[in-house]
């Protein structure tokens, strides 16, 4: 029993997070809208392996696991990575567990090389990021997932306050062609992992938040000196600090019940999803508050990483969502047992 | 990252269990009091036989070498079985992890055992009527004389003092010597001449809080725990378990969230749909816990020691404590307010359990250092912001 990263995840988490000091920098993300910059930011993951992490490696992936793939996405959330990195994961994920025959057959190996750019659409009227660079669609349909080939929907573009996301209305028709898998596990399977790579690229955020406004209060100075000095402001970044403290482990338990096929794991996932959510929302609002007027601004790197922790921490369930989703279990007639049992 | 627990653990798990359930007391007196104190005693002397009193510690000294994984699993499954507070708390999870770290092999040899036995109930004795989150402020002397020193001064707020046969605390023994510098740490009995206790009354009726009054209280060298005048640096190891790991094992808060789960199951329907969502976030927050110990645990296994982030912990235990209780008093509404004596009391053993165990958190953001100095710690310390004061 070791709950913390070994050397090789580590390694691997630093090579993500080098890679995108220099591929997807404060500037290159101002550069919003245009899908070529994008394409440059995955070909360098793609580079490192990140689209086949858990992909099987006769599918030309890693052959790693959950536990492996967290690390990586706290580096892509922490440098706030645009497009469907955590949906190829989950598809990933999903086109691994069913026959490679049907619909999707021969996209688990273009996905793992970094070769087709695959999209994932959960509910009933789902917002699709970067539908139209996708080249093939993951859709719910009922308890159903689909698989479709992007140039046989409609899209049409869904503007969010977060510039660098590119999101999408999608209209289709399902047909019997297009099914993937409808055993319910299939979906709860693609929603997990959608879930965990989200909460994931939260906890990075949050850190970059974080960092963010300690360099603040440390050299902007009012009443003559720094802001960072004054305990209201100690205070605010001590509970942020807090917040992301107790949110990482329930990230890394849910890969860990993942990984391990633990009955808990849906539970651990939308934990993770609480936890996560709210420490990036507090990064968030109090990193706003602390940086003052020029936190309010596009001059200010601030927002590029603000607006897309308030876009994940809403997205794929909120944390009041997950809460309830976690209270029905708890509460309900036959609650999962913890993991690790205990 | 491996969360697979060992067969030998799932085993030790095992262990403990059974043997709570044969051994645990149907009841027990209130702990401070002098009937309460002693049967507490016995319940620990009974632990020691089976060598589950302190389980971490090397055979020698009464426990079983047991790994740190292995003292979480009965911190939880203590915590399960509702067992006795422990009245040697103090002792085991504050004093011995510092003499461990800075006592002598002779004061190891002298306290650590007896400590295991319960022969010797240890109290704190840090605050003083003027120094009280200022601990470094405070002002009780220690003169140095012929084969040791004289203490003279006055500590509060020591946690089970009227009854304890010892205490741990620090004295000013340079006079010269500002704030942190020129303090020493003591060990003293408290049967010595020349000291007082004043037993002071809890809000819960308790006299679980002493005034210790020191008047040239003699105190020889082997009862120095570390340098003399280096009194800060050890009494910061002792704050560190406070805040920490020692103290505060997730298995305390985890069987509390597990009750307060059972409570909003049998309160049903009656219980308003937000509280039952300020219940599965109570629960989480524990679970929280755990899994955030298990890193500590596996960063000191890997032979790094906790510093300033025990800090963190500090703030997140306390404050968990307090909003789990509070959503047990709301869930229990207008039956919370009654103790386990009112007759009236609806499924008496919740009801009562609940509200005494509420009055018990309420103080946690106080104790151990403020959760206002905690985040400063926090702030100036973990995160590097310029210090404020």
């Amino acid at each position: 029993m070791r709950f913390l990263p070994t050397s090789d995840q580590q390694a691997m988490a630093e090579a993500v997070r080098d890679a995108l000091a220099k591929e997807c920098t404060p500037e290159i993300l101002r550069n919003a809208g245009d899908p070529a910059r994008d394409r440059k930011i995955w070909a360098a993951l793609a580079g490192l392996g990140v689209f086949g992490l858990t992909v099987p490696e006769q599918a030309g992936g890693l052959g790693l696991d959950q536990r492996d793939a967290v690390g990586v996405f706290r580096e892509i959330g922490r440098a706030a990575v645009p497009g469907p990195v955590a949906e190829a994961f989950a598809a990933g994920q999903l086109l691994a567990s069913v026959p490679d025959d049907g619909p999707a057959a021969g996209w688990l190996a273009r996905l793992a090389a970094g070769d087709a750019v695959v999209g994932v659409g959960l509910g009933t009227a789902p917002l699709v990021e970067s539908a139209d660079q996708a080249d093939l669609l993951i859709l719910q349909h009922g308890t159903q997932l689909h698989a479709v080939a992007a140039g046989d929907t409609r899209l049409q573009r869904a503007e969010s306050v977060d510039a660098n996301r590119r999101l999408f209305t999608v209209q289709w028709q399902p047909r019997p062609g297009t099914l993937l898998a409808e055993r319910p596990e299939a979906l709860v399977r693609v929603r997990d992992h959608l879930l965990l790579a989200t909460c994931a690229e939260l906890v990075g955020l949050a850190r970059k938040l974080l960092d963010l406004a300690v360099y603040h209060v440390g050299v902007r100075e009012q009443f003559g000196r720094p802001l960072g000095t004054f305990q209201a402001v100690q205070h605010r970044l001590a509970d942020v600090a807090v917040g992301i403290e107790f949110a990482e482990p329930a990230v890394d338990r849910a890969a860990c019940s993942l990984a391990a096929g633990a009955p808990s794991a849906a539970r651990d996932v939308a934990m993770a999803k609480v936890f996560a959510s709210q420490a990036a929302e507090r990064a968030a609002y109090s990193g706003l508050q602390v940086h003052g007027a020029i936190g309010y601004t596009e001059e200010h790197d601030f927002h590029l990483y603000a607006l897309r922790a308030w876009a994940l921490a809403l997205a794929h369930g909120d944390a009041r969502r997950q809460r309830q989703r976690v209270a029905d279990d708890l509460l309900g007639a036959n609650p999962a047992a913890r993991f690790p049992a205990g | 990252m491996d969360l697979t627990v060992p067969a030998e653990d799932i085993a030790f798990r095992v262990e403990i269990r059974e043997w709570l359930e044969m051994h645990k007391p149907d009841s027990m007196p209130v702990l401070d009091s002098a009937e309460g104190f002693a049967a507490h005693r016995e319940w620990e002397r009974t632990l020691f036989d089976a060598r589950l009193s302190a389980v971490s510690w090397p055979r020698e000294y009464g426990g079983r070498g047991a790994s740190l994984w292995q003292w979480l699993i009965f911190e939880e499954e203590y915590y399960r079985a509702q067992a006795p507070v422990r009245v040697s708390q103090n002792g085991l999870f504050l004093l011995a992890p510092t003499l461990f770290e800075y006592g002598t092999p002779e004061q190891r040899d002298r306290f650590l055992l007896r400590m295991a036995r319960a022969d010797d109930i240890w109290a704190q004795a840090w605050s003083e009527p003027g120094a009280g989150s200022d601990l470094a402020s405070l002002r009780a002397a220690a003169a140095r004389v012929d084969g040791g020193w004289r203490l003279n001064g006055q500590k509060i707020w020591s946690t089970r003092a009227p009854f304890a046969d010892w205490c741990f605390g620090l004295f000013r023994s340079d006079q010269d010597g500002q704030r942190h510098r020129g303090l020493t740490y003591y060990l003293v009995p408290l049967n010595a001449p020349g000291v007082t206790v004043r037993p002071i009354d809890q809000l819960d009726g308790n006299p679980s809080f002493g005034e210790i009054f020191f008047d040239d209280v003699f105190v020889p060298d082997t009862d120095v725990l570390g340098e003399v005048n280096g009194g800060w640096r050890v009494a910061m190891a002792t704050a560190s378990s406070e805040r920490g790991l020692s103290l505060r094992s997730p298995g305390r808060f985890l069987a509390s969230a597990e009750r307060l789960l059972q409570l909003c199951r049998e309160i049903g329907d009656d219980a308003p749909a937000s509280l039952r969502e300020d219940v599965a976030q109570l629960w989480m927050e524990a679970d929280a816990y755990r899994l955030s110990t298990a890193k500590t645990v596996s960063r000191m296994n890997d032979g790094q020691t906790p510093g300033a982030e025990m800090s963190m912990n500090k703030i997140f235990w306390s404050e968990l404590d307090v909003r789990l209780h509070a959503t047990a008093m709301h869930l229990l509404g207008d039956r919370a307010e009654l103790t386990p004596a009112a007759p009236a009391a609806p499924g008496a053993a919740g009801t009562g359990h609940w509200s005494q165990d509420w009055l018990f958190s309420l103080p946690g953001p106080i104790w151990g250092g403020a959760n206002e100095v905690q985040r400063t710690i926090v702030a100036e310390r973990v995160l590097g912001l310029p210090r404020g004061r």
